[in-house]
């Protein structure tokens, strides 16, 4: 029986796992809206995107940062776009990290969990 | 702080602030959980207009979590240490060399509802076990399923494809981010907002973030401190016949914990 109940708790866990690995890449994504008074009927407005990540599980990893144009014409990065972003790259990598160290911590048989 | 967690079917927080009351799927005892829900978990903070308070608020709410955590590994060191005593008339228990009389008000309950017993201060025990078992065997063994399915519902619901969460000050959106299970994320940002407002809503994600990971952990550790009591003190209705009294064990110490109690 416990057993039967280990193994179905496992089961399931291993799916999670499988479908998480097997997703090979991971996109962090960052739009903005611009805030207008609200206007009767009107659609609420469409989010630009500011900024992508793209990590991939190899290793390789692809961002597309936000900047704008200066009056005299030079491009300048958004900072505080850019570190809004960052911090969201940093929350997604993490989450994963932590969610897949506490489903492993199910698939695993007792007495062989990492501590 | 008002803190809404909604799936499109039910909301409340039946385990506090990291788990919500899922809907019951019918039918039989289902250990299926790869079909995820349609609708997206929403977690909604409606935090106050003041500042300072709306931080304190999400302050509060970071160190529940986090005692939350620590307490579930609390929990089953205590569990650990119960050990079945033989005598002539029935089997009691003890916390090492303790005798059962100085058991702590959570185990006392624990080991009264394992034993078919009425919990003190309740008219009725919620789920049969033992010798409530042996009298109406089917009675105990399907509310164990139900408690069981319950727990397999919200384990669904925190797979669902995608969790929304978003975070408004006096009903006003800061910020609105989609994270799906293997990580993607998406984040709304309305213009305008000051670097305080930002902050406050990346806590909230991180705090809903934290909560589905607690929600996880305490699945598997209730199931494996379930497997192991069943082992040790030979419960006759085995693991699944122990898990809700396990889960109600940590709810009692949650509780308690919230309450500021000794636990």
């Amino acid at each position: 029986m416990a057993n039967e109940l280990e193994n179905s708790i496992r089961k399931a866990a291993q799916k999670i796992v499988d479908t998480i690995q097997d997703a090979g890449e991971m996109t962090v994504e960052t739009y903005y809206t611009e805030v207008k008074p609200p206007q009767a009927g009107a659609a609420e407005p469409e989010p630009n995107l500011a900024a992508t990540t793209k990590v991939e599980w190899d290793g390789d990893s692809k961002t597309t940062i936000p900047m704008h144009q200066t009056a005299e014409g030079a491009f300048e990065v958004d900072t505080a776009l850019l570190e809004l972003h960052q911090r969201n790259v940093t929350t997604a990598t993490e989450y994963r990290t932590r969610l897949l160290h506490s489903l492993m911590s199910i698939v695993q048989p007792r007495g062989k969990q990492a501590p | 702080m008002e803190l809404n967690l909604c799936d499109g079917t039910a909301s409340g927080n039946a385990l506090d602030l990291w788990s919500s009351d899922a809907a019951t799927a019918s039918g039989a005892l289902s250990f299926d959980i790869a079909a995820p829900t349609d609708a997206p978990a929403l977690w909604q903070v409606n935090l106050p207009d003041d500042f300072a308070l709306a931080a304190s608020r999400l302050s509060d709410s970071e160190t529940s979590l986090q005692r939350s955590q620590q307490l579930l590994a609390a929990a089953a060191g205590r569990l650990e240490q119960l050990q079945p005593i033989a005598s002539d008339s029935a089997v009691s228990f003890a916390v090492g060399a303790e005798p059962d009389q100085d058991l702590l008000p959570p185990e006392r309950e624990l080991l009264a509802l394992l034993q078919g017993q009425t919990p003190p201060g309740e008219a009725q025990v919620s789920f049969g076990m033992g010798a409530d078992l042996a009298a109406a065997p089917m009675q105990g063994w399907e509310q164990a399923q139900q408690v069981f399915q319950s727990l397999m519902d919200k384990l669904r619901q925190s797979v669902a494809d995608s969790v929304l969460i978003e975070t408004r000050i006096a009903g006003r959106l800061l910020g609105r981010t989609v994270v799906s299970w293997a990580g993607d994320v998406q984040t709304v940002w309305p213009g305008g907002k000051t670097v305080e407002e930002v902050t406050l809503h990346q806590r909230t994600v991180a705090l809903a973030l934290k909560s589905r990971e607690t929600m996880l952990k305490m699945f598997a550790a209730s199931v494996q401190m379930a497997i192991s009591l069943a082992f040790r003190l030979a419960l006759p209705g085995g693991p699944l016949l122990a898990l809700p009294a396990v889960l109600r064990f940590i709810k009692q110490m949650l509780e308690l914990q919230s309450s500021r109690q000794p636990i």
